[in-house]
C-alpha cells in the first residue's frame, strides 16, 4: 500500500522580488516501511517537498495523499535539532506530545523505552548543550518518534555533524527506523548515504525540479548501512546518480 | 563535591584576597572621600551654603524625620517609580506581543513607533500636565512614557528573532499559534526580558524625577527642587543622596532576580 503520492506537485513561491518556481513536476509515492531517499542540486526544491508533506504549505497545483493511522502520521525531523535550550532533554522531547495533549502515561512510558534504548536515558534531566552533536541529534529524532509517526521525514538530518559521527549516527539512525518499522524519507547531500540508507532514491533535476529518475536500489544483502557503503555495487549506483546530476 | 587540586585551591584563595581587596578599597574610598569633605567644610577650604558638608545633610535628614515627612517624600518618589516601572514594563510587553502577534497592525505602528522613541520624552511634559491633570497621576505617565517605547521596540526584537525553523519545528507538531508564543516566544525572549527590567529600573527614576520637576507637591525630586528655589543646598543634597540610595536597592533587587535566574536557568 502506498502510504505516500504525490502527483503532478508543483509549487511556486511568491514574494517582494517576483516569483520563484521551485517545483515543476513531482510525482512518486512511497510503500509502508520504506526507506526513501531524496537528492538533487542545491536549492532545487528538497526541503519544498518535505514542507509541502507535511502540510507546512499548500501546493500551487497537484495533489498529496497521505495514508497513515495516529494522531500525527507525518513527523519531520529538520537539519538543525532545534533543541529549546531553556528545556531538559526530557522536556524537549515531550514538546510534541504536550502541543497534541497527549501527554499520557502510556505516551510518556513509550518516551522513558525510547530514551533508555538509544542511550538518552543518563542524560534525560540535561539541557542540550550539555550534550555532544550526535546525541542532540538523537534527542531530536526522538522527539520526533515520541509522536509516533508512520511516515518519518528528514531534511539533511545528518550534516551538521563531522564525518565519523555521521556515520555512526547514520547507522543509528538506521536502525532505529527499521526496528520501529518506519517509513522514512531522508534528504541529502551525500549520494553514498542514499545509498547505503534506501530501498529507492529519487533524483531530482535543477529549479525548476522535477522527477529525473527513481532508482532503485537492491543491496538487501549487506544487512548495515556501513556495509553497503563500501561494496562494489555502490561504486556503480554513486556513478550512475553523479551522472545524472551533473 | 569534587576533589581539589592544591593549585585551584590556592587560584580560589588569590581570587578571594583580591575580592577582599577590592570591596576594603571600595568602601575605604567612600570614607575617605566624605571625610574629607566633611574637613574641609569645617575649616572653611569649601563654601558649606554652596557645597554642604555630611554633618548637615545628616542633620537635614534627621530634622526630615522627626517633622514626619522623611518617609511621606521618599514614599511618594517611590511609589511614583514603582508604578511606573511595573505599567511600562508589563504594558509594553503586552503591546509587543500584541504587535508580534498581528503584522499587519506591527506594520501599521512601526513608524509612530520610530517617531516617537526619537522624541524627547520631556518635551510631552506640558501636554501631559494638562491631559492627565497635577499629581502624581502626570509623573507616573512621564516615566511610563520614557520606559514604554523602548520596552516594545527591544521586546518584539527579542521576539521577531527566534529562530524561524523553531517555529517551523513547532508548526510541524501541529502547535497553534498560542501555543508557539507561550511555548516557544515568551521563553525564548526571557533573558531579554531580563535585561530590559534592568535598563527599566534606572530609567524609572528618570522619569520620577523628570515628572516631579515639572509638577509636583511631594516627592524626593520635589525637595531638589524647592531646596534649589530657596537656596537650601542642605536639602538639595540630602535629597539627592537618598535618591541615590533608593536607586542602588531597586537596582540590586533586579540583580538579584536576575542572578536567581541565572542560576535557575544556568545555560543561557
Ligand atoms: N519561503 C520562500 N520564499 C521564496 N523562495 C523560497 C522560499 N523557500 C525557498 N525558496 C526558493 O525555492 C527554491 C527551493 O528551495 P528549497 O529550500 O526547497 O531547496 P533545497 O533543495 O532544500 O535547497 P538546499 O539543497 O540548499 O537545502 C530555492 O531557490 C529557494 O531560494
Ligand atoms: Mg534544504
Amino acid at each position: 500500500m502506498h502510504i505516500l503520492e504525490l502527483n503532478g506537485v508543483e509549487l511556486t513561491y511568491f514574494d517582494t522580488h517576483g516569483e520563484t518556481k521551485a517545483l515543476e513536476d513531482i510525482t512518486f509515492s512511497v510503500d509502508a516501511g520504506e526507506f526513501v531517499s531524496i537528492v538533487g542540486p542545491s536549492g532545487c526544491g528538497k526541503t519544498t517537498i518535505l514542507s509541502i508533506i507535511t502540510g507546512l504549505i499548500q501546493p500551487t497545483h497537484g495533489k498529496v495523499n497521505i495514508n497513515g493511522q495516529g494522531s500525527k502520521v507525518v513527523g519531520y525531523m529538520f537539519q538543525k535539532d532545534n533543541l529549546l535550550e531553556w528545556r531538559t532533554i526530557k522536556n524537549n522531547i515531550c514538546l510534541g506530545l504536550e502541543l497534541t495533549h497527549n501527554k499520557t502515561k502510556e505516551n510518556l512510558d513509550y518516551v522513558d523505552e525510547l530514551l533508555k534504548k538509544y542511550n538518552l536515558w543518563d542524560f534525560r534531566d540535561k539541557y542540550p548543550r550539555e550534550l555532544s552533536g550526535g546525541m542532540r541529534q538523537r534527542a531530536a529524532l526522538i522527539r520526533t518518534l515520541a509522536l509516533r509517526p508512520s511516515l518519518l521525514l528528514l531534511d539533511e538530518a545528518f550534516s551538521a555533524l563531522d564525518y565519523q559521527t555521521r556515520l555512526n549516527v547514520c547507522d543509528d539512525v538506521y536502525n532505529i527506523i527499521k526496528q520501529e518499522k518506519l517509513t522514512a524519507i531522508l534528504v541529502t547531500h551525500d549520494i553514498n548515504e542514499a545509498i547505503s540508507l534506501s530501498d529507492k532514491v529519487v533524483i531530482l533535476s535543477k529549479r525548476p525540479s522535477s522527477v529525473k529518475e527513481i532508482l532503485d536500489i537492491s543491496l538487501q544483502k549487506y544487512p548495515t548501512p556501513f556495509e553497503r557503503r563500501e561494496c562494489v555495487e555502490a561504486k556503480d549506483y554513486f556513478q550512475h546518480i553523479w551522472e545524472k546530476l551533473v | 563535591m569534587k576533589e581539589m587540586s592544591s593549585e585551584y585551591k590556592k587560584f580560589l584563595k588569590k581570587r578571594k584576597t583580591k575580592n577582599i581587596l577590592i570591596i576594603t578599597t571600595q568602601i575605604g574610598l567612600l570614607i575617605i572621600l566624605i571625610a574629607l569633605w566633611e574637613i574641609l567644610a569645617t575649616y572653611g577650604v569649601i563654601d558649606t551654603f554652596i557645597m554642604s558638608s555630611p554633618s548637615r545633610i545628616v542633620k537635614t535628614i534627621s530634622e526630615l524625620y522627626s517633622t514626619g515627612n522623611l518617609f511621606y517624600h521618599i514614599g511618594t518618589t517611590l511609589i511614583e517609580a514603582i508604578l511606573g516601572f511595573l505599567i511600562a514594563t508589563l504594558g509594553g510587553t503586552i503591546i509587543a506581543i500584541l504587535l508580534w502577534w498581528n503584522d499587519t497592525i506591527r506594520r501599521i505602528i512601526d513608524p509612530y513607533i520610530v517617531v516617537l522613541n526619537s522624541l524627547p520624552k520631556i518635551a510631552l511634559g506640558p501636554i501631559i500636565i494638562i491631559w492627565v491633570g497635577v499629581g502624581m497621576q502626570s509623573i507616573v505617565t512621564m516615566a511610563i512614557l520614557i520606559m514604554i517605547i523602548i520596552t516594545i521596540i527591544s521586546m518584539l526584537n527579542a521576539f521577531r528573532q527566534v529562530e524561524y525553523s523553531k517555529i517551523l519545528l513547532l508548526k510541524s507538531m501541529n502547535a497553534n499559534k498560542w501555543q508557539i508564543l507561550t511555548k516557544l516566544i515568551l521563553p525564548s525572549a526571557l533573558p531579554e526580558f531580563i535585561s530590559l527590567l534592568k535598563i527599566n529600573v534606572g530609567l524609572t527614576w528618570v522619569g520620577t524625577i523628570m515628572g516631579e520637576y515639572l509638577v509636583s507637591k511631594a516627592g524626593l525630586g520635589y525637595l531638589i527642587i524647592y531646596g534649589s528655589q530657596i537656596f537650601n543646598l542642605d536639602l538639595v543634597m540630602a535629597s539627592t543622596i537618598l535618591l541615590c540610595i533608593l536607586a542602588a536597592l531597586m537596582y540590586f533587587i533586579v540583580a538579584f532576580i536576575e542572578k536567581c535566574f541565572n542560576k535557575k536557568h544556568n545555560n543561557y
